[in-house]
């Protein structure tokens, strides 16, 4: 495993307050991760915090960092009130720059850049809103 | 002087579920609370894959929508874990905590309208056992939300809400779904939400605050080819307060609701 020291830094120079250098990986953040307790191979987020202040960038090109589903469980928990969300976020966006990012979520990040929306407007659910919703029509 | 709403529907309820769009207007006008909606609007947006692809981009558009709010009127309120998240985050990290105030619903209507709501119910729903899944978003990151919402370290909302309408609630996470690894990871979504669906026996259905919850377990359901029905909680509370069963959308349930 390749490692670079400015990488550690400069994610937690990114991050706020609670910077992740100061977890001490005790692993309570994985043991309440809901994803770890189902399948513990795919993902541990106590892994990927240790990954990053060892300084292996090549977190960035693991599946792995594409499956927390950001439910906050584990910084609820985190003794030194570290926010794992902020770090799988910042993590994602660097991934992102890279071009690592998969298909799916870039295809949501696209349709909101085109249509304003990351749902599409169903034809069913638009006859519908034609159909009944003209009784509650409130814009401002 | 009386309060304005600014009504935030979000996408999945304006845009696959309009039957909860339809059902919380409903609630709305029959408890007598002005309200302001905008066309203009874009996406909360979605605080899992938009902030996480583009910070920049989901920053930008959840100030825009904040702005636009602020000028309709005096309180925001979204009926979306997920619109709740982005649009109280981005007030508290951009506008240092100072924009318009941002809301759960389920929250506004238990803090100022739980009296009302008991006086206006027609449709009790009496003998029915519901199990509750509140979602991730609700009140988490509690080092946030409990700053401005302190009582819900304390109370299990949407279980006093079921409650009211005259149901018995049991249950009552506030774990998540798994949805939004759903487009990276089926099965482990998956797993994930046949282990929420599998923590309630013998109820009448599931209710739940968040369209992306409803949306994830009746996934899970019809794949499973099992029929646990799914409610919003705002289709049972405008049955309750006297909507018509088919302008309450359950068309769009992929699960089919039970006789209410
Ligand atoms: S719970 Fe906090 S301190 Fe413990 S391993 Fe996880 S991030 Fe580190
Ligand atoms: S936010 Fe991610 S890492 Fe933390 S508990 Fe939830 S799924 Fe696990």
């Amino acid at each position: 495993m390749k490692l670079n020291p400015f990488f550690k830094e400069e994610v937690n120079r990114e991050l706020g307050e609670h910077k992740i250098l100061m977890c001490y990986q005790c692993g309570k953040c994985s043991s309440f991760c809901p994803l770890f307790n189902i399948e513990p191979e795919k993902f541990n987020p106590r892994r990927i915090i240790e990954m990053v202040n060892i300084g292996a960038e090549d977190v960035l090109k693991l599946d792995d960092i594409w499956r927390c589903t950001t439910c906050y469980e584990c910084a609820e928990n985190c003794p030194q009130k570290i926010n794992f969300v902020e770090l799988i976020v910042y993590l994602r966006t660097k991934a992102t720059e890279k071009g690592y990012a998969p298909k799916l979520p870039l295809q949501e990040l696209e349709s909101v850049r085109k249509e304003g929306f990351s749902v599409p407007l169903s034809p069913r659910a638009k006859k519908w809103i034609e159909t009944y919703m003209v009784e509650v029509k409130t814009r401002g | 002087m009386k309060e304005t709403l600014v009504y935030f529907p979000g996408c999945l309820a304006s845009r696959k579920f309009p039957g909860f769009d339809y059902s919380t207007r409903f609630i709305l006008q029959k408890l007598n609370i002005e309200f302001k909606m905008s066309d203009e609007f874009s996406c909360c947006p979605d605080p899992v894959w938009v902030r996480s692809l583009s910070y920049k981009e989901w920053k930008e558009k959840g100030v825009r929508n904040l702005e636009i709010a602020k000028n309709l009127g005096s309180k925001l309120v979204t009926i979306c874990n997920g619109c709740f998240e982005t649009l109280f985050t981005v007030k508290k990290t951009f506008f240092n905590g100072k924009s318009i105030p941002v809301e759960h619903l389920l929250y506004t209507l238990w803090k100022n309208k739980k009296e009302e709501i008991k006086n206006k119910i027609i449709n009790p729903l009496k003998g029915k056992r519901f199990g509750i899944h509140e979602g991730c978003h609700f009140k988490r990151p509690s080092f946030l939300t409990l700053t401005e919402f302190k009582e819900l370290k304390e109370v299990n909302v949407l279980k006093e809400m079921v409650e009211l309408l005259g149901a018995e609630a049991v249950g009552g996470t506030e774990s998540c779904c798994g949805l939004p690894n759903f487009i990276t990871d089926k099965d482990l979504s998956f797993s994930l939400a046949r282990k929420r669906i599998d923590e309630f026996k013998n109820v009448d259905g599931i209710v739940v605050i968040c369209p992306s919850c409803f949306s994830q377990f009746e996934n899970v359901l019809a794949n499973d080819k099992r029929e646990v029905p799914i409610y919003f909680y705002f289709e049972l509370l405008a049955y309750s307060l006297g909507l018509d069963k088919e302008n309450i959308g359950f068309e769009f349930h992929r699960i089919k609701p039970f006789s209410i």
